[in-house]
């Protein structure tokens, strides 16, 4: 029996204590693990997404929804802006490059952009089959979108999949499929910016539209959601936006700036999160302290049978040290499994992330991983130090005598 | 062959204090000594000192020739190990552990290899074949004692040390855990020391010390 088994066996002894401060490990680690992942994996997703774009114009309203709704397609677009102005901002000399975007329909929740094919370079996509489109309504589908390469559909109006206002009269076809490339790209079904554009023209041809929505849409034959926009340099990042800002319909915003501010929004949240991992773990560490130093009152004469069959002081400091390290680095490394799969679990709840983060990241290992692996044991070796220094103490001759 | 020598043995606990004075002892092979004294008198710490768990205030012990205070922590544990093995009065089996395992510890905790049948020849001379892998708490009072005596000649110690194994047993146990003290240890090539207060077992030694009467006890 060697001091490992001697310290498993210790621990066997008393089950309901160490279950609970594995238990509380494993919460403690967990929580601080998916709250690390969510949050870096969000904040990667958003740089990741953001396809180097240093500008967006749109329509005025709020800006974050502006990057929302044409960066990451998360939230509905403000409205559009007039055709004309993207052909005035695509001749300016500090642009670079200009690419229209125009949303506003779906096929079962998939989102229909209509664009250039330039876009497909801001997210480096490579094509699976098939090739980008030519023509009107030809569509190059996403990799997470579920169409098929040759597949005849109608689009819907809105985002949602069961809207049942749907553009029967005119139907898209897929004409190439992209590789999965871990950006928001994968669940959009893309096509020329006009196809869009044809479609809500046909207006007169449906006649299911009332007169508010039939003047909505023609003016949407005219009309773009968003332009994205990359500089030529740092000065155009600087005054591209305020020459946007000029024109009365449209406004500028800066994707970067735009998430720093939502990221201090929900840094807020997350703080907290991590706050209340910490706490967790700062408990556990207590309960395992108390574990230990109430399952040594109880060995007292355990430990001074040891000393007397031969084992040294240190013998003992190391059985109550490994009993320690054992529960935290139990509790560390299922916690921080536990963490990586409720990542998983609740990223693929709150469906909204898809696109943004790559949620196979969060079952592979990170650095991250064995830094709270090293805090976990390292709470278990401050937990299990008072008792096993005390074990190391133990004053045999007077305990035996006491019998 | 000498197993143990004391010279000049005293123990002073505090400033305030009596000192104790223990006679000098030497134990040979196959010697059987008692050391008679009431409670109080010094034998646990008597023990103690032999055993390399209290370091004297002044005189030497020779374990095997080695004076054991002039040694490490670590070797004098490593040789309390493998020379002595002890009965306390209550019996301290681990209670975590099965009969074979706490026995097994003896050696483990001492870093020795008895032969690989000890376990089993010991069990069944002491009648606990059947008790392996049983935990103490499901163990009688007899057959606890019993495996806490294997656990103390399972290293084959030069010296077995026996603190008051008979204080709370009437008279048939009392000589039963006598007989069995005296022939497992006349088995295993060890010598025994018993320290007690109880007179009943005085007749079975034909060495006693008696502690009461040899040690000065001197009032600072």
């Amino acid at each position: 029996m060697n001091i490992v088994s001697l310290a498993v066996k210790g621990l066997q002894h008393k089950p309901l204590h160490t279950t609970l401060s594995i238990l509380a490990t494993i919460m403690g680690v967990a929580m601080l693990t998916a709250v690390f992942l969510i949050s870096g994996g969000i904040s990667d997703g958003l740089k990741r997404n953001s396809g180097g774009i240093d500008v967006v114009a749109g329509a005025k309203g709020s800006p974050l929804q502006l990057i929302l709704s044409s960066v990451y397609h998360t939230d509905v677009p403000i409205g559009n802006i007039d055709i004309s102005d993207f052909d005035n901002i695509k001749r300016n000399p500090m642009v670079r490059q200009a690419i229209p975007i125009v949303v506003g329909d779906n096929f079962k929740g998939w989102r229909v952009v209509g664009t250039t094919p330039e876009f497909l370079n801001l997210y480096q996509a490579k094509f699976a089959e098939g090739n980008v489109f030519a023509q009107p309504f030809e569509v190059v589908a996403g990799a997470n979108t579920t169409v098929k390469m040759g597949e005849e559909f109608a689009a819907r109006h809105g985002f949602a999949a069961d809207s049942d206002d749907v553009h029967d009269f005119h139907l898209y076809k897929v004409v190439g499929r992209l590789a999965p490339t871990g950006t928001v790209i994968d669940r959009l079904l893309l096509t020329p910016y006009v196809s869009v554009q044809q479609l809500h023209s046909h207006l007169d041809e449906d006649e299911k539209h009332n007169h508010d929505e039939a003047e909505e849409e023609l003016a949407m034959a005219h009309q773009i959601t968003a332009i994205l926009i990359k500089a030529k340099n740092g000065a155009g990042v600087m005054n591209l936006p305020r020459m946007i800002n000029h024109n009365e319909r449209m406004q500028a915003a800066n994707p970067g700036y735009e998430l720093a501010r939502l990221s201090k929004s929900f840094g807020v949240g997350r703080d907290v999160l991590n706050a209340l991992g910490l706490s967790i773990l700062v408990l556990s560490v207590l309960m395992l302290f108390s574990t230990l130093a109430s399952s040594l009152t109880e060995r007292r004469h355990d430990m001074a049978v040891l000393r007397v069959l031969g084992a040294s002081p240190a013998k003992l400091f190391a059985t109550l040290m490994i009993e320690g390290v054992l529960v935290a680095g139990c509790g560390a490394l299922i916690g921080i499994a536990a963490g990586h799969i409720l990542a998983y679990s609740l990223t693929g709840l709150l469906g909204s992330f898809e696109g943004i983060i790559v949620r196979g990241d969060f079952l592979t290992l990170h650095a991250f991983d064995v830094v709270l692996f090293v805090i976990g044991c390292g709470a278990g070796i401050l937990a299990a130090l008072p008792a096993a220094i005390s074990a190391a103490r133990t004053d045999i001759a007077r305990l035996l005598v006491k019998g | 062959m000498t197993i143990l020598k004391t010279e000049s043995i005293t123990v002073k606990y505090g400033a305030s204090s009596p000192t104790l004075k223990f006679p000098d002892l030497t134990v040979n092979k196959n010697d059987k000594i008692l050391l008679l004294g009431d409670s109080g008198c010094g034998k646990t710490s008597f023990l103690s000192v032999i055993a390399g768990l209290l370091q004297p205030t002044s005189g030497k012990v020779f374990v095997q020739d080695c004076d054991i205070y002039k040694l490490g922590v670590r070797e004098r544990d490593h040789l309390r190990g493998k020379t002595f093995g002890f009965v306390f009065q209550t019996l301290h089996l681990l209670p975590s552990l099965t009969i074979a395992q706490n026995i097994l510890l003896a050696a483990d905790m001492a870093g020795v290899m008895p032969p690989a049948d000890r376990l089993k020849n010991l069990l069944s001379s002491l009648g606990l074949s059947d008790k392996a892998h049983h935990k103490p708490s499901e163990l009688s009072q007899g057959q606890q004692q019993r495996a806490a005596l294997a656990r103390a000649i399972f290293n084959f110690p030069a010296m077995v040390i026996a603190d008051e194994p008979t204080s709370s047993l009437d008279d048939k146990n009392a000589n039963i855990v006598m007989d069995l003290l005296e022939q497992q240890a006349k088995e295993s090539g060890s010598a025994l020391l018993v320290a007690t207060h109880d007179h009943r077992i005085k007749a079975r030694f034909d060495h006693v010390i008696d502690l009461t009467s040899v040690s000065q006890k001197e009032v600072a």
